[in-house]
């Protein structure tokens, strides 16, 4: 016995409705690919570039290329050359390409001190020209912390060397102290005995030395003195005395600018 | 021949007798002759410092610090009633004041020596006041007082110092209108300048004379006096003068028709001053020689 009837009113045009049913399904999936695409730039005008580096260490495909903050495209492929160094082909969004000129430069940086590796290009100038599809872009490595250590590790270790030999120069200063130090402490005790003597000198000799010169100086003083006011001798010195400043009679008083 | 001997020994004796007693009186009479100058007090030496100081600062432009150091000089001697030493310091106060552009404080220092209740100043000190207030006033071109107080100063000098000066004022206030006038006043001051010794002042007189006769068309006069003036200007140095010679020379033979001597004279003119660095009496020079160059 039969659950369903051939002739059941609900069955009538089934295979119609399950082919809308495949067709309105794929119909949908064409349009989510296509959506996706277009999300994902896939139908976007692009153009290639390329560079040339020792190394496609660090570079991946499908690593992100980019200018000024922006995505503008990724890392299509790297190809080893000829001569054993890495074509690395960039795939560019064409509507980035007005900045991507023939001085430009692509480097390959990290984005932040942990962050992935991306392909930086740097704006070209006005006065350049875009570069073309296939067309060569210089490229540059960013310095790694790796290298940066070396640079620093080849600086530090001569002003290492230096500081050891200048321990080595002061242990052997050192060294000789004492024997100096000795010495010093005899010659201040000579100086400090000189330095008595002379006390003992100056205390009891010098200070009448000293009037004795004072008095001399002074008495040679008052001769000379009287001397010159004797005439004829006091005849040729001029005696100091107050001056009066001239008031021209031709040119008035601007003549004594001079 | 004892008696000879001794008849020579006595004269040698009275010989050498007679020339002590005169060179004994001529001593004396030498020592009288050489008196001792006066001997300065303690603030009379301050004072002259003061003074010189004042007048170091002055001839380095330092106008300011010269009227410190001249006011110190004037209190130090009004302390004691100096009048010489106060009427030298009033006297440059006066001219100092002028540097500063304070006309009226320079008046009033010269008017503390012409006031009658002052203390007694000299005439000769009044003279040289009244002469320094004309020549202010004619340098601020007002004649009539000038002329007023070159009269004053007149009738206080008798003899004075600034007799020359006055009257190289009087020719100069009349070299405008009356050359012969002023020619007179110019050879009377010469005289009295030329028997003071004041080569500068003399100097002035010729030029003036020179000045005056050029007005008079006496050319070769002019020449002659622009040159004995051109030689005692290079005594003193005063290069504003020596270019004024120059140039006065310079005109006096371009009138007499020698024109290549004439340019000669501008050119030493032009280099005089440019050496002073007289803007003014190079483009002076320089003028004239243009009218000259064919």
């Amino acid at each position: 016995m039969a659950i369903l009837h051939d002739d059941d009113a609900r069955f009538k045009g089934l295979e119609k409705k399950i082919g809308l049913f495949v067709i309105i399904a794929l119909l949908g999936i064409v349009l989510t690919v296509i959506a996706v695409g277009i999300q994902h730039d896939v139908f976007s005008p692009k153009t290639r570039l390329f560079f040339i580096t020792d190394s496609g260490q660090s570079i991946d495909e499908g690593m992100a290329v980019k200018l000024s903050g922006f995505n503008i495209g990724k890392v299509e492929k790297l190809e080893l050359t000829d001569d054993a160094k890495v074509r690395v082909t960039l795939t560019i969004l064409r509507g980035y390409m007005k900045w991507v000129k023939s001085d430009s430069k692509a480097r390959l940086v990290k984005e932040g001190v942990i962050g992935a590796n991306v392909i930086e290009i740097t704006p070209g100038s006005d006065k350049e020209k875009s570069l073309e599809h296939n067309a060569q872009i210089a490229f540059e490595r960013e310095r790694g912390l790796g290298q940066v250590v070396d640079q620093l590790y080849a600086e530090v270790i001569p002003l290492i060397d230096d500081l050891k030999r200048v321990a080595r120069r002061a242990d052997t200063l050192l060294a000789g102290l004492p024997a100096t130090q000795q010495k010093l402490d005899e010659t201040l005790t000579s100086a400090r005995k000189n330095f008595e003597n002379l006390e003992k000198v100056t205390a009891s000799d010098l200070p009448a030395m000293t009037r004795k010169g004072r008095e001399t100086v002074e008495k040679a003083g008052k001769v000379v003195d009287s001397v010159s006011r004797t005439w004829p001798i006091s005849s040729n010195i001029k005696e100091p005395r107050s001056e009066t400043l001239p008031v021209d009679s031709y040119s008035g008083e601007k003549e004594k600018k001079q | 021949m004892n008696g000879t001997l001794l008849l020579g020994a006595l004269g040698l004796k009275k010989l050498v007798k007679q020339i002590l007693l005169f060179i004994f009186p001529t001593v004396l009479l030498i020592a009288g002759c050489g008196s001792n100058p006066p001997v300065l007090t303690e603030q009379q030496e301050v004072a002259i410092q003061f003074n010189q100081r004042g007048e170091t600062a002055f001839r380095r432009g330092d106008y300011a610090q010269a009227l410190q150091e001249y006011q110190g000089a004037l209190a130090i001697h009004r302390s004691v009633e100096n009048v010489a030493g106060i009427a030298t310091e009033l006297l440059n106060l006066s001219v100092v004041h002028r540097r500063l552009g304070d006309k009226t404080a320079a008046q009033t220092a010269l008017d503390q020596i012409l006031t009658e209740g002052s203390p007694a100043f000299s005439a000769g000190q009044k003279a040289e006041a009244a002469y320094r207030k004309a020549g202010f006033y004619l340098d601020d071109g007002n004649e009539t007082e000038a002329r007023s107080w070159v009269n004053k100063a007149l009738e206080y000098c008798h003899g004075c110092g600034a007799e020359g000066r006055l009257y190289n004022l009087l020719a100069r206030m009349a070299l405008a209108g009356q050359a012969q006038e002023a020619m007179n006043h110019a050879r009377r001051a010469l005289v009295l300048n030329r028997n003071a010794g004041d080569k500068n002042e003399e100097a002035n007189s010729l030029r003036l004379i020179a000045d005056a006769a050029f007005k008079l068309e006496d050319f070769k006069t002019a020449q002659q006096s622009y040159d004995d003036a051109l030689r005692l200007d290079k005594d003193t140095g005063a290069a504003t003068k020596i270019a004024l010679d120059l140039m006065g020379l310079g005109r006096s033979v371009a009138r007499q028709g020698r024109r290549s001597e004439a340019i000669e004279y501008f050119q030493r003119a032009y280099s005089v001053s440019e050496g002073a660095g007289d803007a003014k009496a190079m483009d002076d020079a320089a003028v004239e020689m243009k009218q000259l160059t064919p």
